[in-house]
């Protein structure tokens, strides 16, 4: 039987790659460049992203070098760009980068990083396939990355870049003349997302077809990891939500370039220009925006619940906790998730009724996330931890994620909302969600399944130092931004000194951007930590963690095909410290037992 | 050793979060001026904010103490005693489902009254409806205001008597008015802090906000939504009179727009 | 070898690394670090001076004018310079390095500020001039970077960082400036905060943002302002200047900036009006010295001339003269025109500059006071259409802002066509004439500022000035009643007197 070969020897068995079978002789480029592999893929999607995070993170500090020393001499830009004024940059720059700083790392590292890099690499190991369902799409789905960051980039050189902020709302990014950088960089922009959807769309049918089909035998829907589960969720709120995005963005292309009109209202002057022809409705635009970006936010967050619980069963060596409840609660977030939009709109104008609606199912989506934090908590419960820099990490995505559930009750309660719309508290609040939560998701699975990926450990002293740092950096740029928006303070504001009311927040603000900056440097420990152990990480055994998962049963890494023989499932993926298993405190879901006492094993 | 640092230090920071929360308003941090607001909706806001930081507040407490606990308990379990094999528990699910619901839904439930009384016409407070004073134009970047002569009522089209300002909004005091905030361009938020009031304003659409300044005094405005390189600029005052000196302060503000310069 | 040996001293031991890793981002952190300084920027006119009248402009507009960071300007420029005045009460010239001064009440600490003296420019010039006929240094020249070493208040004796030249002129009862730029100082503070990005470094209207625009950021450098209530020549007076800042000026994107003290309003416009008379300066320097020695005369002159000695001769001979123009009549040139611009900036605000109605308003549905036989407003409206005030020939019949010169190709001021149909503006930006039904009034929206706009034109535009030559004040009245009936036809009733109906000229006829 095959499965004698996977059960035998998970400690010895280094998991190098030459004691597999077949020779590998392909050429160098379809091996590493343009690879159909799904491992090769997920891998070139993390090296991408991680060094766009790092032009995102420049944007970011460049920002909160303006707030906190505003219209003093910004260091490298100041010679570069503005020799002629002093150094002093220019408003518009600011506004081009805050707006690149959310398309960075929203577009371009978050999103791709979540489902391009992990879901690519994880899907096919953990449901035991050789690989992806359409391998040609996946690579596609990769290599349109680049035309999308290609636009991006270009767009910079167009009059300032593109203006309009992430959100991208007409009017001003609508009409060439609204606003600086609102000239060709916009458009480019535009077409900058339209290409990012392509290659969303193309790797999130093929996640779908791939889960739905591609399941080793034994691998029922309920014995999928919850990682699985959460990529599968994300894919279909992917496919539904993704090409309403697409259809406005080439509204909007349109509207700039050829005069539709599909936004832009009759009558409105701007730059002493009068539009003539009208008869749109820029509330259109929000509605159909956050009709994908709502639930763009779950796409950014769902696959990092899914592999946190997975992390933290294998580091409490125990059971999640209530997986139905976490499978039922992320599917509730999903469908909820699309009936919530409208509380990015409360005072845009549009019907104060639809305010109420929205603001009860808005409130309602705290629930789910509050059940899958109980669950979190009750799977730490009585767990046997060690801390170690996934651990770290994982718990750090748990108690930042508690914040930023709590900060959305404070929006989505309308009235409140009205006030504290478009200030830094909600720019505080998608911080500890997107970079609390997810972030150090991320930072817990790169260093989970790196051993998988390339064979080797990572450092854990980096990795600890790291998080410590990151942890103190994070907190600090990002908790006072609840004050500041409570203070007041409105978002992308160039200069809000200018106000009296927010003056004195500038010390604030500064210690903000010392904190910010302590945040950044420490990424270049997570890249050292990264590209150092390839070199010089211990090598990895194929079960570095013990883990269940069908993935450590496949050699580290694993090549092309993945596993030596087909795996079967015989439980599901978190049966740690079984009292029917007393000789480890683990038990891999392909592990063939004399006696399997229920068929199913998980609750 | 190595145990208790990690567990002090999950510790450490929602102690540290707390305190700092805290100390918010007697540094200055909180809501802008003496902290309370400067309009009637405006105290119903706070309230709202307050009842949810309360509940937050306990939530936040709750949870992070118990993460600590189990991550206390969880590290140190002896090494030879297992992890407690479990995969749930259906009770403990279901009232961490049904308490929370119930919470969250008498929250949202008890916003409708102040969202109702902020943005529904029927439930506008009489003299808003009435009291139409200006009409409020933003533009990049600036706030240009628009009142009918003294004794007259606003009209959609712009009068021949009308008087104009700029980034200078007068009203009376201790008394609901409304304005109609229009764009003449992109979209701009009509953002009073103090008075926590807010509102888009959106080309193509005129749209009623009301609001009482409780007490004479000046008030920011800003612009709250995105308009383009200059958006931070948009700084403006709203002044609010006495009634009494707002007839005279309208009256003498019309003798000066029809100003003709000539002197005996 | 080598990678166990980072392997074992570099990854498994961080805590070694970390310093290292903090000079890495030190030393990448001080590459940014650099600083940069903004300066003036001499305009084009200036760069086409032959290399030896270049340098001499040059080297005045920054003696008198200095740099951003170090902003000076000649005491006789009516500009608040926020200087301490002192008055000597006894020099001493057997002890140069020590003044008496008459007590002053300033909570300023003296010490270590800047010192000037307040001479009589003309004597100052003249002290200058003849030390430069006799070749002996510059006694004024050396009076530059002396500042104040000790100050005892009692005494009021002031120590000096150096001794005195013996100069006739430092006596008892002159006049001294200690810190005397201090507001030009603030001044480039608040505008290099608010307005630079817009205006530019020099106030040339081309800071960065400004390519966006339309229209254009002002020019300074001309020391033209559009809107002023001062006469068509005279220059824009301060509160002009500060209407205009408070105001903003709808219909473009200057905006408001009513929020900003009064104070720092101040101080924005006194650095806006240093940036006029700087740009001001050059360029009439430009004109006294371009007019015959730029690089294009010089060119003029070797045209068609092939000998290579005789283009050697010309060239001298060229050269010569323009060395003894630089040496003998420049320097009164440039001094006495720097005079003759601060005494019309001077004028400028003077009450008498600042135009008024001579006759009230008349009412608009009364009849006319130039032709009673009609109501104001369709007297107005004749003469708008007429052929004195031609106002429909720009701003069109309906006030459109579409009249037919807004097609035709118009003349620059040196000669030439330009190149777009429509009307320029004297920077040679295309301007369109106000759409008179917009409701907006740039220049204010009062009936005096109307009145003004028509009496001494908008300066700097092809919009003339028609007070005092071709409409009475009573007829501009007439115009402005008509101008501002003009956005709102449509709902005010028909401006006809009753009893005039019999009288009706063609023209009125035409209003129904
Ligand atoms: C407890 C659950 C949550 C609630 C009740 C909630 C509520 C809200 C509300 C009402 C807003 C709009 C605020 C405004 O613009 O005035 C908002 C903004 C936002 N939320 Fe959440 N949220 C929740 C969870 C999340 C999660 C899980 C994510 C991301 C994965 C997220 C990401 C964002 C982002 C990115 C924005 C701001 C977008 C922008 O304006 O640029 N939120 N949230
Ligand atoms: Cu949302
Ligand atoms: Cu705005």
């Amino acid at each position: 039987m095959t499965s004698e070969v996977q059960t035998t020897g998970e400690h010895g068995d280094t998991g190098d790659s030459h004691c597999h079978h077949h020779v590998d002789n392909r050429w160098w480029i379809s091996k590493y460049v343009f690879s159909t592999d799904h491992k090769v893929i997920g891998i070139q999607f993390l090296f991408s992203t991680l060094f766009l995070m790092l032009v995102g993170g420049a944007f970011a500090l460049a920002i909160r070098w303006q707030l906190a020393f505003p219209n003093t001499q910004m260091p490298f830009v100041n010679t570069t760009f503005f020799a002629e004024t002093g150094g002093q940059i220019t408003p518009e720059f600011y506004t081009m980068l805050f707006t690149m700083h959310g398309t960075v790392m929203i577009f371009l590292v978050i999103i791709p990083i979540l489902a391009g890099a992990f879901g690519n690499f994880l899907i096919p190991l953990m449901i035991g396939a050789p690989d992806m369902a359409f391998p040609k799409l996946n690579m596609m789905s990769y290599w349109f990355m680049w035309p999308a960051a290609f636009c991006f980039g270009l767009s910079l050189f167009y009059e300032g870049g593109p203006a309009a902020g992430w959100t991208s709302y007409p009017i001003l990014a609508a009409i060439y003349d609204a606003a600086p950088g609102s000239g060709f960089a916009q458009t480019l922009w535009l077409m900058g997302i339209t290409f990012v959807g392509v290659s969303s769309m193309m790797g999130s049918i093929n996640y779908m077809t791939t889960i739905i089909n591609m399941r080793a035998p034994g691998m029922t829907f309920f014995r999928m990891p919850l990682t699985i589960w959460a990529m599968f969720i994300t894919a279909i709120l992917q496919a539904f939500a993704l090409p309403v995005l697409t259809a406005a963005g080439l509204m909007l292309i349109a509207d700039r370039e050829f005069g539709t009109c599909f936004f832009v209202p009759a009558g409105i002057v701007v730059n002493n220009a009068e539009s003539t022809v009208g008869g749109g409705q820029p509330l259109l635009w929000q509605h159909l925006f956050w009709f994908y970006s709502h639930p763009a936010v779950y796409i950014m967050l769902l696959p990092a619940m899914g592999m946190i619980s997975d992390m933290l069963s294998c580091m409490c060596r125990k059971p999640v906790f209530g997986y139905r409840p976490m499978v039922y609660s992320m599917s509730a977030i999903a469908g909820l998730g699309f009936i919530v939009w409208g509380h990015h709109m409360f005072i845009s104008g549009m019907n104060p009724a639809l305010g109420m609606t929205f603001m009860v199912a808005t409130i309602m989506i705290a629930l789910p996330s509050a059940i899958k934090v109980f669950n979190w908590i009750g799977t730490i419960w009585g767990g046997h931890i060690e801390f170690n820099t996934v651990t770290l990490n994982a718990v750090a995505f748990v108690s930042m994620f508690i914040v930023g559930g709590l900060s959305g009750i404070f929006m989505a309660a309308v009235p409140v909302d009205i006030y504290i719309h478009d200030t830094y508290f909600i720019v505080a609040h998608f911080h500890y969600i997107l970079f609390g939560a997810t972030l150090f998701g991320i930072f817990a699975a790169i260093q989970f399944w790196y051993p998988k990926m390339f064979g080797r450990m990572m450092s854990e002293r980096l990795g600890k130092l790291h998080f410590v740092l990151t942890f103190i950096g994070m907190n600090g740029t990002f908790f006072p931004m609840h004050m500041l928006g409570i203070a007041g303070m409105p978002r992308r504001y160039a200069n809000p000194y200018l106000h009296e009311y927010l003056e004195h927040l500038l010390p604030l603000n500064q210690f903000m951007t010392y904190s910010a900056i302590l945040m950044g440097a420490a990424q270049f420990l997570l890249l050292i930590n990264v590209f150092g152990s390839l070199i010089w990480g211990k090598k990895a055994p194929k079960n570095p963690w013990n883990a269940n998962g069908l993935e450590w049963q496949a050699p580290s890494p694993p090549p092309h095909g993945n596993f030596e023989t087909q795996p079967l499932v015989y439980r599901g993926p978190y049966e740690y410290s079984s009292p029917d298993h007393l000789d480890k405190d683990y038990w891999p879901q392909t592990e063939r037992e004399v006696y399997d006492p229920t068929p199913t094993s998980t609750v | 050793m190595k145990r208790l640092w990690w567990i002090f230090f999950l510790m450490i920071w929602p102690v540290l979060a707390l305190v700092v929360c805290a100390m918010t308003p007697g540094l200055k941090w909180g809501f802008p001026g003496d902290g309370l607001s400067d309009s009637t909706i405006g105290v119903e806001i706070d309230h709202l904010f307050y009842v949810i930081l309360i509940i937050c507040t306990v939530v936040f407490i709750g949870t992070q103490v118990a993460m600590g606990y189990v991550l206390w308990t969880a590290s140190s379990r002896p090494a030879d005693r297992r992890a407690w094999y479990s995969h749930g528990n259906h009770k403990l699910e279901m009232i961490w489902t049904v308490i929370p619901g119930i919470i969250l839904l008498f929250l949202a439930l008890y916003q409708t009254r102040t969202w109702a009384e902020f943005r529904m016409n029927s439930a506008y407070p009489e003299a808003a409806k009435t009291n139409i004073i200006a009409e409020v134009n933003a533009r990049q970047f600036e706030w240009r205001m628009r009142y009918p002569a003294p004794g007259k009522t606003l009209e959609r089209k712009p009068q021949i008597d009308d008087m104009y300002q700029v980034n200078e909004l007068h009203v009376p005091a201790g008394t609901p008015v409304t304005i109609q905030l229009r764009t003449q361009d992109v979209q701009h938020s009509f953002f009073l802090p103090t008075m926590r009031i807010k509102q888009d304003a959106v080309p193509g659409m005129i749209i009623p906000v009301w609001f009482e300044a409780k007490e004479p005094g000046e008030y920011p405005l800003v612009c709250a939504e995105l308009c383009g390189w200059g958006h931070y600029k948009m700084g403006a005052i709203v002044i609010a009179h006495p009634p009494a000196e707002y007839e005279a302060y309208m009256k003498s503000l019309h003798e000066e727009q029809f100003e003709d310069g000539y002197i005996e | 070898m080598l990678n166990r040996f980072v392997a074992q001293n570099f990854l498994s031991a961080p805590a070694n690394a970390s310093p290292w890793l903090l000079l890495v981002c030190l030393l990448a952190g001080l590459a940014g670090c650099e600083q940069v300084q903004s300066d003036f920027v001499f305009n084009e006119k200036t760069q086409e001076l032959l290399p030896e009248a270049e340098v001499k402009v040059k080297n005045t507009l920054v003696s008198s004018f200095g740099s951003p960071a170090q902003p000076t300007i000649p005491a006789f420029f009516p500009v608040d310079r926020g200087q301490i005045t002192l008055e000597i009460a006894d020099f001493d010239p057997e002890k140069p390095t020590e003044l008496l001064i008459e007590p002053v009440e300033t909570d300023v600490d003296l010490v270590g500020k800047k010192l000037q003296f307040l001479f009589d420019p003309e004597d100052q010039f003249d002290v200058t001039m003849e030390a430069i006929e006799e070749e002996l240094p510059d006694p004024i020249a050396e009076l530059d970077g002396i500042t104040i070493a000790a100050y005892d208040a009692e005494s009021g004796k002031l120590t000096l960082s150096k001794a005195l030249p013996d100069l006739e002129l430092i006596e008892p009862g002159l006049e001294l400036a200690a810190n005397p730029n201090y507001k030009l100082h603030q001044g480039q503070f608040l505008y290099e905060q608010h307005c630079q990005h817009c205006h530019g470094v020099s106030g040339s209207g081309d800071g960065p943002t400004a390519r966006y625009m339309e229209p254009k950021p002002r020019d300074y450098r001309k020391g033209i302002f559009k809107f002023t209530s001062t006469g068509s020549r005279d220059h824009v007076s301060t509160a002009d200047l500060k209407h205009i800042i408070v105001e903003g000026i709808p219909g473009t994107y200057m905006p408001s900036f009513k929020l900003l003290s009064d104070e720092s309003l101040d101080l924005i416009v006194n650095y806006v009006k240093f940036l006029a008379m700087r740009g001001e300066t050059e360029g009439m320097l430009n004109v006294e010295v371009g007019l015959d020695f730029n690089k294009k005369v010089l060119a003029d002159e070797l045209e068609g001339v092939t000998d290579p000695k005789e283009i050697e001769e010309i060239t001298t001979e060229f050269k010569e003269d323009m060395n003894e123009f630089l040496e003998v009549d420049y320097p009164e040139i440039a001094f006495f025109g720097q005079l003759d611009l601060a005494d019309a900036w001077i004028e400028a605000d003077n009450e008498d500059a600042i135009v008024y109605a001579s006759v009230p308003q008349t009412d608009p549905y009364g009849p006319s006071a130039a032709d009673p036989s009609l109501t104001s407003i369709e007297n107005g409206r004749i003469l708008y259409l007429g052929k004195d005030a031609q106002c429909a020939s720009c701003h069109g019949d309906g006030g459109k802002g579409d009249g037919f010169q807004t097609r035709q190709l118009q003349k620059r001021r040196e000669g030439g066509d330009f190149t777009v149909p429509g009307l320029h503006d004297d920077w040679y930006n295309p301007l369109k004439p106000r759409d008179l039904t917009s409701d907006i009034y740039r220049g204010g929206r009062r009936p005096i500022d109307v009145f003004r706009r028509i009496y001494v034109g908008i300066k700097g535009t092809p919009m003339p000035a028609f007070g005092g030559k071709s409409l009475t004040d009573q007829q501009i009245w007439d115009v402005v009643n008509y101008v501002m009936y003009l956005p709102h036809e449509d709902t005010m009733p028909i401006p006809k007197l009753p009893k005039a109906e019999a009288s009706e000229s063609p023209a009125v006829s035409s209003i129904e």
